[in-house]
C-alpha cells in the first residue's frame, strides 16, 4: 500500500511537467496566424526565392497601399495598364495589361487604352456564382476553399479600379487623379458619404459604383477612355504606381475590408499565406498570361541572354520573411537563406573598406555589392511663415537660411553620418531624371562658413568668436539668433544627426535647437506649421521633376506638401508651366529644362531650404541571385519578382553548413556542471 | 476571503474606468486625428481625403453649409482647391470629446479594440500572437524560476562558502552583461556561426521547439542572475529563523530543513514577483520575440509602437493593466494560502 502511495505521489510529481509540456504543445500547435489562404504543406515549392522585408506590409490592396513595402507585395499580384521596361534605362513605360501604348485626343485630353485579351484574374472563391452577394464570412471554410475560375479582364474592371480609387475614404493614393479625371471628384463626394464603417451595410456603397462617371467611358470590352480636366503628361506614371492597379468588383465587394489580406489580381503570383510578423508566401499563378523576359541585343544586356525568352515569373516561390532587427537579416544572408540585405552602419564597416569596396572576405564569400543612387532628396525646410526665420523677418530671416545652408558641411555629413552612402544635393532633382544637371549647383548652398557668417554680418548681425566657437547676435533684441528644427524620430542616429547639426551651428553662431519627436507629432507639428524648420526627405514617385518640384508650389501648403509653406509668385508660375510639360516630347523636354533651370535659381535667391543629399543605395547580394549582376535597377519599378532568378544549384550549396563539435560541447558542460555538483551535494545530504 | 475578494472586484470597474481614462488622455493626445488620418493614409493624402477620413471615423461632422462648399471645391481644381481655407465650426464641427470617450468605453468593455494598420481586427492579431508568446515565455519563466530558486536555495544553504561565492560573483558576472548584447552574441555564435539553432523564424507543433530553445536558453541566461540574488537574499533571511535551527537541532536532514520548511516560508516574497511576471508573460518578450522572428505580442508591440499602430499599442496597455488588476487579486488570495497568518478581512 504504502508503495502505491509512494509511486502515486511520484506520478503526481510529473503531473505538473506533463501538463505543461502538453500546454506548450497547444499554444504552439495552435496559433493561428496564416491570414488568408493556409499553407499548403504538400505543394512542392519548386524554385524558391527567399527575401525579407523589415515589416509587414500596411495593405496589400493597390488602392489602399501608401507604402514601399505594400506596394512592392502589391506588385507581386495586382497589374497597371503599364509597366516599366525592365532592361531600358532611363526608366521607360511599356504595355501591360494593356496592348498598346494608348492613343491620346489633345484637344479633348482623352487618353483611349485598349486592353490584351489574355488576361486572366486569378481562380478563387469570389467568381463562385454561389458566392454571389455575400460576404466572405458568411460562407463556412469548406464553401471557401470551393474556388471557381478566374474571369476574363475586362475594361469594366479598368473604371471599376478607377472609381475603387476615389471611393474609398482611406485610400492611399487618391492624390495621383485628384482633380484630374472629368467628374470623378463630384462622383467620389457622393461615394465617400454613402460608405459606412460595416461592409455589411455598404449596399447603397457598392450600388453607387454603377453610377456614371463622366470622365470614365467603357468604349466596349476591351477598350475604355479617360477624359482628364487638364493637361497632365504624368498621368500614365501615375497609374503605374500601385494605384493603377486593375482589380475584380467581385473580389472587392465578397471580401470586403479584407480584400487587403485576399488580394485577387492577374500578376504573375498568388497569395500562399501571410502570416503576419513571420512571412508572406507567394506561389506562382498558374492562370498568369505568356509574358517572356525580354530580347535586346544590346551589348549592355548580354548578362540577360540566359533568361531571354523563359516565361514569366522566373521563380516558382517567393517567401518574404519579415526579420524586424538589423542583425538577423544579415546573418541569414550570411548564411544563404536570403538572397538580398541592406547594412546597417556596423555592417557596413564590417563589410566595405574605406574606400567603400567589399572586403575580400565577403567576395570570397559570393557576395557582391551593388550601389545605385536613389531617387529621393534629403532637405531642411524652413518655415517660410515664421517671424524669425521666415518670410515675414525679410532679409534678416533669409540671412538665416542662406547662412545655415553655407554652414552645413554635406561631405562631412555624408561621410560620418552615412558612412558615404550619399550624394551632396546643390539642386532639387536627384541625378538620372530629366531636369538633373550635372553643371550645376546652387551658390546658396555651397559649404563656405566664411560666407555664412559674412552673410549674416551683411543682414546686420553682430557675429563675434574664433575657430569652432561663435555667437550670431541679433542688435534689435540683444539675444543669440537660435534656430529651432524638428526631426520625425527619436532613434540614436537622428540624436549623432541632432549633434552634428548643434556642431554646424556654432560655427556661425546660431544656436540650433533640436527637437526630436515620434513621427505622428511631427506630421501635427508640420501641419500646425508650429515649427521653424523640419528636417524631411521625399522619395520620388516617378521619373518627372514635377514629382520633385511640386514640394515647394505654394497651393500645395500645409497641410499639402510643400512644408515650408513657402510662396512665391515666380516660382509658382514657373511651376504652372512646367508640370503641363511632356518630357516625352524633346521640344517640350527642352523647355521644361529651362524652367527647372529657372525654378532652381528662384530657389537659390530665397533658399526656403538647406539641401543636404541624395541618398545612395548599397546592397549586398548573393551571385547566385540573377540580378546582383546588374547595376541599374529601375527604383521606381515594384513589379520586378516577376524577372528574379536564382540559380539553383548554386544557392543550396550556400545553405549547407555543418555545427561544428567542440564549442557546443564545451558549453553544454559549462551548464551542467553546476547542477550536477548540486545533485551531488544534495544526494550526499541525504545519504 | 470571500467577502475580500468581492470588495476586490467591486473596486475593479472603478479602477479599470480610470484605466481607460488615462489611455483614452493619453492616446488622444500624443496622436491627434490629423495625425491618425496622414499615417493611416499616408503623408500625401490630401486635406479632402483628411477630412473624408476623419469623418468617416467620427472624428468631425459636416455641416449642411460645409458640405455645399465641399461640393463647390470639388468642381475647382486641384491647386484651387487646396487654397480654400477650412475653418473649424464653419465647414465641420469637430465630434465632442464626451462621444468619442463614450464611444471608447463601449470599444472596451466589448473587447472590440478597432483595426490595427493592416486592416485586421486588433483582438484577432492579440489572440493570434498570444500562442507564440507564451509558447516562448512560459517554459523560459518557469526554467528561469525553477534554476533561480534552487540556485538562491543553494547559496542560503552553503552560505559564505565557495558554494555561494561562486554563485553570486556567477550571478553579479551576468547581470554585468547588457541582455541585448547577450542575445546577439547567442544568435551569432550559436546559430549563424556554430549552426546549432536556426537564425531566426518561428513554426507550429513541435516544429517550433528548434526555433524556441535558442530563445528560452537566453531568456534564462538573461534573467537568471537577478533572480539568483534575489532568492538567494530571501532564502537567507529564512534560514537564520529559528523554526530552522529546531528543526536541524531534531535531526531532520537538510534537504528536508531546505525545501520543506525553508522554501515555503519564503514563498510570500516569491508570489508577489510570481503573480507580477505571470501578468506580464502574455506580452512575450519584446527584444526576444524581434530577434528570432517569434510572431508574438512583444513582437506585435514592437511593431506597432514603431509603425505607430495607435490600436494595437492601446490595446495592449489596457490589456496590462487589466491583468495586473487581476495579478494583485491573486497575489493576495496566493499569501492567505501560504501563509495561515494572512487574513483576508
Amino acid at each position: 500500500m504504502k508503495r502505491l502511495r509512494t509511486g502515486a505521489r511520484r506520478l503526481f510529481a510529473f503531473l505538473p511537467a506533463l501538463l505543461v509540456t502538453t500546454g506548450w504543445l497547444a499554444l504552439t500547435t495552435a496559433t493561428p496566424g496564416c491570414g488568408g489562404q493556409a499553407a499548403d504543406e504538400t505543394r512542392d515549392a519548386g524554385l524558391v526565392l527567399n527575401w525579407t522585408e523589415s515589416a509587414d506590409p500596411r495593405s496589400i490592396d493597390p488602392h489602399k497601399a501608401g507604402d514601399v513595402v505594400s506596394s512592392g507585395q502589391c506588385g507581386m499580384v495586382y497589374e497597371c495598364l503599364y509597366q516599366y521596361d525592365y532592361l531600358a534605362r532611363p526608366a521607360k513605360l511599356i504595355p501591360c495589361l494593356a496592348e498598346s501604348d494608348p492613343e491620346y485626343d489633345p484637344d479633348t485630353l482623352t487618353y483611349t487604352f485598349t486592353l490584351r485579351d489574355d488576361v486572366y484574374f486569378q481562380d478563387d472563391r469570389c467568381f463562385h456564382p454561389d458566392a454571389a452577394g455575400k460576404y466572405f464570412e458568411d460562407e463556412s471554410a469548406t464553401q471557401r476553399a470551393e474556388k471557381a475560375p478566374g474571369r476574363k479582364l475586362t475594361a469594366r474592371d479598368i473604371e471599376y479600379s478607377f472609381k475603387r480609387l476615389a471611393a474609398l475614404p482611406d485610400s492611399g493614393g487618391f492624390w495621383v487623379i485628384e482633380g484630374k479625371i472629368a467628374g470623378l471628384d463630384a462622383w467620389r463626394e457622393q461615394a465617400v458619404k454613402l460608405k459606412t464603417d460595416d461592409w455589411k451595410t455598404d449596399g447603397d456603397w457598392f450600388e453607387f459604383f454603377d453610377t456614371a462617371v463622366e470622365g470614365l467611358k467603357v468604349l466596349d470590352d476591351r477598350r475604355i477612355s479617360v477624359t482628364l480636366r487638364e493637361p497632365y503628361p504624368q498621368f500614365l506614371y501615375a497609374i503605374t504606381l500601385s494605384y493603377g492597379a486593375a482589380v475584380p468588383r467581385e473580389a472587392a465587394e465578397y471580401y470586403g475590408d479584407q480584400f487587403t489580406r485576399n488580394p485577387v489580381g492577374t500578376g504573375p503570383y498568388m497569395l500562399d499565406h501571410w502570416w503576419e510578423q513571420k512571412e508572406i508566401v507567394w506561389v506562382r499563378n498558374p492562370k498568369f498570361r505568356e509574358e517572356k523576359f525580354p530580347q535586346s541585343d544590346d551589348p549592355k544586356d548580354e548578362l540577360w541572354k540566359p533568361l531571354m525568352g523563359k516565361r514569366l515569373p522566373l521563380c516558382d516561390t517567393v517567401v518574404f520573411r519579415i526579420i524586424k532587427e538589423s542583425q538577423p537579416a544579415f546573418l541569414e544572408f550570411l548564411a544563404g537563406n536570403i538572397a538580398a540585405s541592406g547594412m546597417d552602419k556596423d555592417q557596413f564597416t564590417q563589410a566595405m573598406t574605406p574606400q567603400s569596396e567589399l572586403t575580400d572576405e565577403y567576395k570570397q564569400k559570393g557576395i557582391r555589392l551593388r550601389s545605385y543612387a536613389e531617387p529621393t532628396i534629403h532637405y531642411i525646410s524652413f518655415n517660410m511663415n515664421d517671424p524669425f526665420v521666415g518670410t515675414p523677418a525679410g532679409e534678416k530671416g533669409r540671412a538665416i537660411r542662406r547662412a545655415m545652408a553655407h554652414a552645413l558641411n554635406r561631405d562631412d555629413y555624408i561621410r560620418r553620418m552615412q558612412n558615404g552612402r550619399g550624394e551632396k544635393a546643390g539642386q532639387l532633382v536627384p541625378p538620372g531624371m530629366v531636369g538633373h544637371f550635372d553643371d550645376y549647383y546652387m551658390p546658396s548652398q555651397r559649404y563656405d562658413l566664411e560666407k555664412a557668417r559674412q552673410v549674416l554680418r551683411d543682414a546686420g548681425f553682430e557675429v563675434t568668436g574664433s575657430g569652432d566657437e561663435w555667437t550670431t547676435v541679433d542688435p534689435a533684441t540683444g539675444k543669440q539668433v537660435t534656430v529651432n528644427v524638428l526631426h520625425r524620430s527619436t532613434r540614436d542616429s537622428t540624436k549623432d544627426y541632432a549633434v552634428f547639426l548643434n556642431n554646424m551651428g556654432r560655427r556661425i553662431g546660431i544656436k540650433v535647437e533640436n527637437e526630436l519627436m515620434t513621427f505622428p507629432e511631427f506630421l501635427a507639428r508640420q501641419d500646425e506649421g508650429t515649427g521653424q524648420a523640419y528636417d524631411a526627405g521625399w522619395v520620388m514617385d516617378y521619373p518627372d521633376a514635377q514629382n520633385m518640384m511640386q514640394l515647394l508650389y505654394g497651393p500645395n501648403k500645409p497641410p499639402g506638401i510643400n512644408s515650408a509653406s513657402y510662396a512665391s509668385e515666380e516660382y509658382d508660375r514657373l511651376y504652372k508651366e512646367m508640370s503641363v510639360l511632356d518630357q516625352e516630347v524633346p521640344e517640350q523636354q527642352k523647355r521644361k529644362i529651362e524652367l527647372i533651370r529657372q525654378m532652381n535659381e528662384v530657389l537659390d535667391r530665397d533658399v526656403p531650404w538647406v539641401l543636404v543629399e541624395f541618398r545612395k543605395i548599397f546592397s549586398l547580394y548573393h551571385q547566385w541571385f540573377y540580378p546582383a549582376k546588374w547595376d541599374e535597377p529601375n527604383a521606381f519599378a515594384y513589379t520586378y519578382f516577376k524577372f528574379f532568378y536564382v540559380d539553383p544549384g548554386a544557392s543550396a550549396n550556400v545553405t549547407e553548413r555543418e555545427s561544428p563539435f567542440w564549442p557546443g560541447f564545451i558549453l553544454l558542460v559549462v551548464a551542467l556542471t553546476p547542477a550536477v555538483l548540486m545533485g551531488w551535494k544534495i544526494y550526499k545530504n541525504q545519504s | 476571503m470571500f467577502a475580500y475578494i468581492l470588495r476586490k472586484l467591486l473596486y475593479m470597474p472603478l479602477i479599470l474606468f480610470g484605466v481607460i481614462l488615462l489611455t483614452f488622455t493619453l492616446f488622444y493626445m500624443v496622436a491627434s486625428p490629423d495625425a491618425l488620418a496622414k499615417l493611416r493614409l499616408g503623408e500625401k493624402a490630401t486635406r479632402m481625403q483628411v477630412l473624408d477620413w476623419q469623418a468617416s471615423q467620427g472624428y468631425i461632422e459636416w455641416e449642411d453649409a460645409g458640405l455645399a462648399k465641399k461640393k463647390d471645391i470639388q468642381r475647382m481644381s486641384t491647386a484651387d482647391a487646396k487654397l480654400v481655407e477650412f475653418k473649424e465650426g464653419t465647414d465641420y464641427t469637430r465630434s465632442s470629446w464626451v462621444g468619442l470617450f463614450g464611444k471608447y468605453v463601449k470599444s472596451v468593455l466589448l473587447l472590440d479594440f478597432g483595426k490595427d494598420r493592416t486592416d485586421k481586427p486588433v483582438s484577432e492579431r492579440l489572440w493570434e500572437g498570444l500562442g507564440p508568446s507564451l509558447s516562448l515565455t512560459l517554459p523560459a519563466f518557469f526554467i528561469a524560476e525553477l534554476v533561480g530558486v534552487f540556485f538562491g536555495l543553494f547559496a542560503a544553504m552553503y552560505k559564505m562558502t565557495r558554494i555561494d561565492y561562486s554563485i553570486v560573483i556567477s550571478s553579479i558576472l551576468v547581470m554585468s552583461i547588457n541582455g541585448i548584447a547577450l542575445i546577439m552574441f547567442g544568435q551569432k555564435f550559436l546559430a549563424a556561426d556554430w549552426a546549432y539553432f536556426p537564425v531566426h523564424g518561428y513554426d507550429t507543433g513541435l516544429a517550433a521547439a528548434r526555433f524556441l530553445i535558442l530563445p528560452i536558453c537566453l531568456y534564462v541566461l538573461v534573467t537568471i542572475g537577478e533572480k539568483v540574488r534575489f532568492n538567494r537574499i530571501v532564502m537567507l533571511d529564512e534560514t537564520d529563523q529559528d523554526y530552522v535551527r529546531t528543526a536541524r537541532a531534531k535531526g531532520l536532514d537538510e534537504n528536508k530543513v531546505l525545501f520543506k520548511h525553508v522554501l515555503r516560508n519564503s514563498l510570500i516574497p516569491l508570489i508577489t514577483r510570481w503573480t507580477v511576471a505571470i501578468a506580464s508573460l502574455y506580452v512575450g518578450s519584446l527584444v526576444l520575440e524581434s530577434f528570432f522572428g517569434i510572431p508574438g505580442l512583444g513582437s506585435l508591440t514592437i511593431d506597432a509602437i514603431a509603425n505607430n499602430d495607435v490600436a494595437v499599442v492601446r490595446a495592449i496597455v489596457v490589456l496590462g493593466a487589466v491583468s495586473f488588476m487581476f495579478a494583485n487579486l491573486m497575489s493576495d488570495v496566493l499569501y492567505a494560502v501560504v501563509d495561515p497568518r494572512v487574513r483576508l478581512e
